[in-house]
């Protein structure tokens, strides 16, 4: 009996000590020469939690990735609103091996808070798969029926409108600021510490109006608790056909959460080139679309490393001046 | 008539597949394991398995990840129970009563009443979620931030119920519990407090690594000053497959209590089991006949703690199948479980997949059965460890809480600071301060905190609103009244005699 007991602990321990440092046994590279690329497999590191939107759209792209017979492994490194698991990253060695799952404009919010330095060199930017754009949305049984309805409200009543959003001075906040700007108007923006509560208080009129990502009411919406208003890319999402988009309101924002992969600062410009090789060949996959688009919730839209150092000198300035906005 | 179609198809799903039947008994096993080993939590075992759900087919992936839940969650009270050491932090109230129990010489009683709770807490949440999920999950809309900060203020007045021969220093521990909290960026104002320069800091104190600190290695430390390097010789009293009559007799409506208040916090988002076991504790001794008792071995604290915390699994799902929003981490996983297999949590998920559905409420049932004979049949096996010498339990714990830390996050800067918190708070233990109110302050300070932020902001800076919000005054009237009780009733007890409740 005591050796069971015994064997079952060891048994235990052995698994676990090989779960956890599977994960972290890239090779290092030595000197700065043309090592051969890969020799094994890529850790990304996911900054949220298991299950959640990135996770699932790292877990999608790692079904179809590989380089020469490595792949990928994810790491869930969640905590401090993603900052953790990036900072990670970022302290990492410039190999190759460890590649972090985010967003540009997120990226571009540690720029920002000052935990970065500069817009395009503190990461190397590899590509983006996703669109995740923005949306404004209401219960139901809200007053509110249209996003007219809403900006009158909140022109007759400046400041009174508790409009409800995930985080406080961050991506949020920021993209809610353009919108008001454009529609001008003076808002009471409530931050909550996660996505799932702003939706909750939202479902439950605790705010007048939720903000978040199409990927986060998807479901309500489909079943009609909540109804989305207004969405913030150029054209209309393929989940909401029947909401307007900005554009057709006469603003001009193209605004969500373009999602890809970055990698630590400083990384080959070689390595770079064979990652965003293979994510583009992934993206090219129908059947990676398609579980992207039904499953997990989120709009293909490739970027390539380029295009995204042009998104984030495009965008910069423009995040830069929302955020003074908010900070006043 | 839905939901009846739902548990029929449910039940063929689980009993036609015999590899659906061997996960659930594999996964209920794996959590009792993971949940009984401090460090290790049903929330690790859960988001290990995750992508291993992703070959299998959505029937076979939900139950496996239910039943790892179920099992975890209930596997912590073993080591709580054995060692006064909470396997998983859903099981730091079971210490209270389960370790005293065990201590007199009654390790078997305990482990059956704490078994048995657990699985009455798993049914009766069933029976909730499966009967009146939709209507409950308009609870969780319910409450707003006024709710929720009032309920931690509830919560946290536990303090002085738990430590009424020192209230001074129970307060003191409180605070310290919230300062600790409050390291990192704060998710109101997104500013970064108390974190000295070190970016690890950013994301603030980790949970696990923080409770594992205070009992786990704070424990041991404890434990170490007095240690013989012989085991005692093992008296065990005689196995049931039912806790005695005596331990159940009257005490009905407190599995009735436990599992009602440990279902409404597990729909609560971001709340979670040990604060579920919290709450319902404080609510079964302010009824009970005996408060005194509580802290000492009392059968009521062991059923209070562990029916609550296995009904919260109950309620975790009810926002996670009805909403789509998860009630606590492991249920945010599972939701990630579902979305992988193309199915819609939601309100759609009850009209589109009745059969999914079905499965997880009878993986559900099943598993809160399996685990509590795998626990009774298992018990024989696990009141061995009290046989193992301490000196190499001990080593073996302490392994498993470093390694468990690093594993949540892949960090080892978190398994310092389980050593870092475990050092303080052994100091800390031996001048008398108690460590329960630092979990207390840790787990609902930012809870009150930041609902009370973003309650103010919402209402433009007034308290006013408050006085419209009848549940929120309710629950902070509760709350004084559960201040001012012990006091008063102490002074009166003080003039016939010397009582004090015991402070864990």
């Amino acid at each position: 009996m005591k050796g069971l007991l015994k064997r079952t602990l060891v048994f235990a321990l052995a698994i676990i000590m090989v779960l956890s440092f599977a994960a972290c046994a890239g090779p290092d590279t030595g000197n700065g020469e043309e090592d051969p690329y890969p020799k094994g497999t890529i850790e990304v590191i996911v900054p949220f939690a298991a299950g959640g939107g990135m996770d699932l759209l790292t877990r999608a792209v790692q079904q179809y990735f590989d380089i020469d017979g490595f792949g990928l492994t994810v790491t869930n490194m969640e905590g401090g609103n993603s900052s953790i698991g990036s900072m990670e990253v970022f302290h990492s060695n410039p190999d190759g091996y460890k590649i972090l799952c985010s967003a540009i404009e997120t990226i571009m919010g540690y720029n920002m808070g000052g935990v970065l330095e500069s817009p395009v060199e503190e990461y190397t930017q590899i590509g983006t798969l996703v669109y995740d754009p923005h949306v404004i949305s209401v219960r139901k049984d809200s007053q509110f029926k249209t996003i007219e309805d809403v900006i009158a409200y909140a022109k007759e009543n400046p400041g009174k409108l508790n409009w409800g959003g995930t985080g406080a001075k961050g991506n949020n906040e920021m993209a809610s600021a353009e919108f008001w700007k454009a529609a001008d108007i003076e808002v009471n923006f409530v931050p909550f510490d996660s996505g799932s509560k702003t939706t909750t208080a939202g479902l439950g009129g605790h705010t007048d109006v939720t903000f978040c990502q199409i990927s986060e009411i998807k479901n309500l919406a489909d079943s009609g608790e909540m109804v989305p208003l207004v969405v913030f890319s150029a054209d209309r999402s393929a989940y909401f056909p029947e909401t307007p988009s900005c554009q057709e309101l006469g603003f001009d924002i193209d605004n969500g959460l373009r999602r890809g992969f970055f990698a630590a600062p400083g990384t080959p410009q070689y390595i770079i080139d064979i990652l965003e090789k293979e994510f583009k060949e992934v993206y090219d996959n129908d059947e990676w679309k398609n579980l992207v688009l039904t499953s997990v919730g989120f709009e293909p839209f490739y970027l390539n490393a380029d295009q995204v150092t042009e998104v984030i000198n495009q965008r910069y300035p423009i995040q830069r001046e929302l955020l003074e906005l908010i900070m006043q | 008539m839905g939901t009846i179609d739902a548990l029929a198809m449910g039940f063929s799903n689980v009993f036609s597949d015999p590899i659906i039947i061997l996960y659930l008994v594999a996964g209920v096993f794996l959590g009792i394991i993971f949940g009984a080993i401090p460090g290790l939590t049903a929330a690790l075992g859960v988001s290990l398995a995750l992508p291993f759900t992703f070959g299998m087919t959505s029937n076979q992936g939900l139950t496996l990840l239910t039943a790892i839940y179920v099992g975890g969650i209930a596997g912590g009270l073993v080591s709580a129970t054995l060692i006064n050491i909470p396997g998983s932090p859903a099981s730091i109230v079971t210490c209270f009563d389960g370790a005293p129990m065990a201590r007199k010489g009654r390790p078997a009683d305990a482990l059956t009443l704490g078994s048995f709770a657990s699985l009455v807490g798993g049914l009766i949440s069933a029976a909730i979620l499966i009967t009146i999920a939709p209507q409950i999950a308009k609870v969780a809309l319910a409450f707003g931030s006024w709710e929720m900060f009032a309920m931690g203020i509830m919560g946290l007045s536990v303090v002085v119920g738990l430590c009424s021969n020192d209230i001074v220093k129970g307060l003191i521990a409180a605070t310290i519990g919230v300062l600790l909290a409050m390291v990192g960026i704060d998710p109101v104002s997104s500013a970064q407090r108390f974190t000295f320069g070190f970016w690890q800091l950013g994301a603030g104190f980790n949970l696990l690594a923080t409770l594992m600190g205070l009992f786990a290695f704070a424990e041991i430390l404890n434990q170490i000053k007095g240690l013989k390097l012989k085991a005692e010789p093992l008296k065990v009293e005689k196995l049931h497959v039912l806790p005695r009559k005596e331990l159940l007799k009257g005490n009905s409506v407190t599995f009735g209590v436990g599992s009602i208040i440990g279902t409404i916090v597990g729909i609560l988002p971001g709340v979670g089991q040990s604060t579920a076991s919290l709450l319902s504790y404080n609510q079964v001794r302010q009824m009970s006949k005996t408060p005194e008792k509580f802290g000492t071995g009392h059968a009521e604290g062991i059923i209070a703690s562990e029916s609550a915390n296995n009904a919260c699994c109950g309620g975790a799902l009810i926002p996670m199948m009805t909403l789509g929003i998860p009630g606590d981490t492991v249920t945010a996983i599972l939701l990630g479980g579902l979305i992988v297999h193309g199915l819609q949590a939601g309100p759609l998920l009850f009209t589109n997949s009745q059969s999914t559905v079905g499965t997880i409420f009878v993986s559900f049932i099943i598993a809160n059965i399996v685990m509590y004979f795998l626990l009774m049949g298992l018990m024989r096996l696990y009141i061995r460890v009290l046989a193992v010498p301490l000196n190499v339990l001990f080593g073996v714990i302490l392994v498993m809480c470093v390694v468990g830390t690093f594993s949540v996050n892949h960090r080892l800067f978190d398994s310092w600071v389980l050593l870092g918190i475990g050092v303080v708070a052994y100091f800390l233990f031996n001048n008398n301060f108690p460590l329960p109110p630092i979990v207390l302050g840790f787990i609902l300070g930012p809870i009150i905190e930041t609902n009370f932020r973003v309650a103010i902001i919402s209402s433009q800076g007034s308290l006013l609103p408050l006085l419209e919000r009848p549940v929120a005054i309710g629950l902070l009237i509760f709350g004084l009244f559960t201040l001012v009780w012990p006091i008063m009733s102490k002074k009166r007890a003080s003039k016939k005699q010397n009582v004090s409740a015991p402070c864990a």
